[in-house]
């Protein structure tokens, strides 16, 4: 078996040329997804009879958090692969994902704060599935620290790789706290297996806001591995002749062309 | 199944009472999500044009050796 794509796979510069396509067509993508989906929950699902119009934050915050969950697997898996395998993108793309994973992090415990004043009476609780998400921002946040703080970069890679696969074990956590613990969060209302027990008409936008995060996660991770490509590949000789064609294009002012 | 469910802008505003809750969320999505994609798209300009200035200082001083080379 030829491995060729995985060692391609591996390389920055096939990732950074790629990239270059795909954003064109997925960060458009992400954000018609998101506004579509966004107004459809906002403006045509229609009321929950218990919780009023406050549920809509469901399409903002349900989606972020799952995102949050993924990202950290995504992050962990990067991580693991960097450490067996010694390449050098895995690792790019494990820095770039803490911050994301931070702030939709951020995101769920702000929009899920502001959901729990009209419908738990509460901006907080140390409930189980909060306690934990916290616990998820402070792994994000110690994994972006720690990519700084070293002064050597193999250590810092290999740190945050130990410390992001480690932070796994919260993952299914999270996902399970509402089932292993009283919980003032509702049980899912979608899963894998077995029927959703939220009505279409709900469902519908809900899932189309999870794709719209999906496509939008995508688009910020390969925004931001880039950031960390030109970064760290700023002496080899494609990132300067990238550079300079970047000038000379300036110069004869064309706009338009991609990052 | 797919109709605007609110009588008027203003009513679509309030969302009976719970519209301080979902619009602030609302601008806080915009607001974080707007910076993860803006941020690492103004970063990674801002290192190209560092590698840019990197370059040219490099060229000048190798103009400059030159230069100095020719004198002697």
């Amino acid at each position: 078996m030829s491995w060729q794509w995985f060692h391609r796979l591996g390389s920055p510069r096939w990732f950074y040329e790629k990239t270059d396509r795909w954003l064109k067509w997925l960060a458009p993508l992400s954000i018609v997804l998101m506004l579509v989906g966004i107004s459809w929950g906002f403006g045509f699902a229609p009321i929950d009879s218990k919780q009023g119009d406050s549920y809509r934050i469901i399409f903002i915050h349900m989606p972020a958090a799952a995102l949050a969950l993924v990202g950290y697997y995504i992050m962990a898996i990067a991580g693991a692969v960097g450490l067996i395998w010694r390449m050098k993108l895995p690792f790019m793309v494990m820095k770039s994902a803490a911050p994301i994973g931070a702030a939709l992090t951020v995101l769920t415990l702000a929009t899920g704060s502001l959901w729990g004043h009209p419908t738990w009476g509460t901006f907080w609780e140390w409930d189980a599935r909060n306690i934990f998400m916290l616990v998820l921002l402070f792994l994000y946040a110690g994994i972006v620290v720690l990519a700084q703080v070293y002064p050597s970069r193999d250590a810092a890679d290999k740190a945050c790789a130990i410390l992001a696969l480690v932070g796994t074990i919260n993952v299914p956590i999270i996902y399970k706290s509402v089932d292993w613990w009283y919980s003032l969060h509702q049980p899912a209302s979608i899963k894998l297996t077995g029927s959703a027990s939220i009505h279409p008409s709900m469902l519908y936008p809900l899932l189309l806001c999870i794709l719209a995060y999906y496509c939008f996660y995508s688009t910020a991770l390969i925004l931001y591995t880039r950031r960390e490509i030109l970064l760290r590949e700023a002496r080899t000789s494609w990132v300067i002749q990238l550079a300079q064609t970047r000038l000379a294009r300036r110069k004869a002012n064309v706009t338009g062309e991609g990052l | 199944m797919i109709a605007f469910r609110f009588s008027s802008l203003t009513d679509f505003m309030h969302m009976g009472g719970h519209g301080i809750y979902v619009w602030s969320c609302a601008f806080i999505a915009l607001a974080i999500l707007t910076a993860l994609l803006v941020y690492p798209v103004l970063m990674a300009r801002s290192q190209l044009a560092h590698i840019q200035r990197l370059q040219a200082m490099q060229k000048m001083q190798q103009a400059r050796q030159q230069q100095a080379h020719s004198n002697d």
